[in-house]
């Protein structure tokens, strides 16, 4: 009898668990739009969180410090929108407009390798190697192109994401703190240490990282704009950012980020040595960033074994494409951190069960 | 129904309550009622029933807890017994070494009575040197002062002890 109350008391108790888990999942899925730009504002909130807590220091009142960063965010985009963007688009509408003379001299390149590989390995005509490999490429790079604007403007484009965002965002910094100590008196006395040590190392952990990669992509951004630039490569502007951006993504997004000014410089110049000018030029921006930037910006965050990041790269992709790429490592870090802290309380707690048991059998 | 009122209304007199305790603390001393009401908003109210562990020995430790109303027992493990090292009433304070340091709790606090303790974590501390590096360092300074002080007691102890057994 006894027995049979327990169970139904543990189904009961699962039952309270499952209907308030599936009601959340259902509203999550209905309220989809809002998710996004919810995430967003709590990315900003994390990467300007410090800026404002400086700012609170000087007007010792946290909403004035958060009313003056939205100032001062807001004289930011005047310039944004009337000093770069403007070039920006330019170049973007030349080289798309020169995108077909890029694509068919690259398609020569591969023709011209097609041949040669051909002549000194006859039996590769067998398997039509670089056919696949050309078909694969072109439907690679088709949908890439085609999958550029969406990839940036789909997460943006929404009116609402602009209205939206910047509330929400405009309440986590005034409010994050107070938001935060009030969550905390949900949870149980057991658990509320941990929990508080918890949000605050994967907090830091992921600030440090979102800051850092910000500042390495302004700065990898600037200076591979300067230098193509001085070297006198066309688009100058739009290629350097993309090289910034692509250099958010460990090991292989140096390279893919320098490959298309690599490509249009050559086709201006034709000649090898501007190639090897070029080719020097990333050298040394990627010498400044794993010499210089990268151990300053990275010291306070994140630490994985190089094998860890290329697999968690790969799996990223995989499962979440070109997002998946950038937030893989933010991602594992962060699971990591949770990991370690949790192996830490448990372990903790299994001793204190073993003591105890050790007790009662004395 | 009256009852509620006027502690609505006496709300604010709650937190005098509070700033008083806090203003006794010595980790606290001689700050500014603007820079108490500023830690305040750092302070975790929790509540505890009578025989309720607010922490276990050698558990990782973040905080350090003011009581504001109850009593709790402080103990440690010696070789099967418990030795009751303490019994803290409103307005103590325990737990201020794991400000500092990053070691496990040297032992364990219990509710003897049900209990409100406020808790001031290491966490909110570093933030606190980003937001306000003068209280801060006004604060860190003062918990200095109360380790040096108990680190001079201990050892002041110690002598004696060793004065005796040799003598």
């Amino acid at each position: 009898m006894l027995q049979s109350l327990k169970r139904t008391s543990n189904t009961q108790k699962l039952l309270l668990l499952i209907i308030p888990v599936a009601l959340l999942c259902t509203l999550i899925y209905l309220l989809q739009p809002l998710i996004a730009p919810f995430f967003l504002a709590l990315i900003f909130s994390y990467l300007l969180n410090p800026i404002v807590n400086r700012l609170e220091f000087i007007f010792q009142k946290r909403v004035i410090a958060t009313i003056a960063l939205y100032i001062l965010l807001t004289i930011g985009l005047i310039i944004l929108f009337n000093y770069v963007i403007p070039p920006l688009l330019q170049e973007f509408n030349e080289l798309s407009a020169r995108l077909p003379y890029y694509v068919q001299n690259i398609n020569q390149w591969i023709l011209l390798l097609q041949q040669r590989i051909e002549s000194d390995f006859p039996m590769f005509k067998q398997f039509h190697l670089v056919e696949r490999v050309q078909a694969q490429f072109q439907e690679i790079a088709i949908s890439l192109v085609q999958k550029i604007p969406t990839i940036f403007f789909s997460t943006f484009s929404a009116v609402s994401y602009f209205l939206l965002m910047p509330i929400i965002l405009l309440f986590f910094l005034i409010q994050g703190p107070d938001m935060k100590k009030s969550f905390f008196q949900l949870v149980p006395n057991k658990y509320f240490e941990m929990l508080i040590y918890l949000f605050y190392t994967l907090g830091n952990q992921l600030g440090n990282y979102l800051r850092g990669i910000f500042v390495e992509t302004l700065i990898i951004g600037g200076l591979t704009t300067l230098m193509l630039f001085v070297l006198g490569v066309d688009y100058s502007i739009l290629l350097g950012i993309i090289a910034g951006v692509a250099n958010i993504i460990p090991y292989i997004g140096p390279i893919i980020g320098a490959i298309p000014a690599i490509i249009v410089f050559y086709l201006k110049m034709k000649t090898v040595n501007s190639l090897l000018a070029i080719v020097l030029g990333f050298v040394i921006v990627q010498s400044i960033d794993n010499v210089i930037l990268k151990p300053i910006i990275y010291s306070q965050s994140v630490d994985l074994h190089p094998l860890t990041v290329i697999i968690s790269l790969v799996a990223g992709g995989i499962l979440a494409g070109v997002w998946g790429l950038i937030l893989a490592v933010p991602f594992v870090g962060m699971m990591k951190v949770l990991i370690s802290v949790l192996l830490k309380e448990i372990r903790f707690r299994l001793e204190v069960n073993q003591s105890l048991q050790t007790e009662g059998t004395v | 129904m009256s009852n509620s009122l006027w502690s609505d209304i006496f709300k604010l007199n709650k937190k005098d309550d509070i700033l008083d305790i806090l203003k006794s603390i010595p980790v606290f001393k001689g700050l500014s009622r603007f820079d108490l009401l500023k830690v305040n908003k750092l302070l975790h109210l929790r509540r505890y029933k009578a025989g309720e562990t607010i922490f276990l020995e050698n558990e990782p430790g973040e905080s350090m807890y003011i009581i504001k109303s109850g009593k709790v027992k402080i103990t440690k493990k010696n070789k099967k017994e418990e030795l009751c090292l303490a019994i803290l009433e409103k307005g103590s304070f325990f737990g201020e070494v794991s400000l500092v340091d990053e070691e496990p709790r040297s032992a364990t606090a219990t509710a003897m009575v049900d209990l409100e303790i406020l808790g001031f974590f290491r966490a909110d501390l570093m933030h606190l040197i980003d937001r306000d590096p003068r209280l801060a360092s006004f604060i860190l300074f003062h918990l200095s002062t109360v380790l040096g002080k108990r680190l001079r007691t201990l050892s002041e102890r110690f002598e004696s002890i060793n004065y005796v057994t040799e003598s």
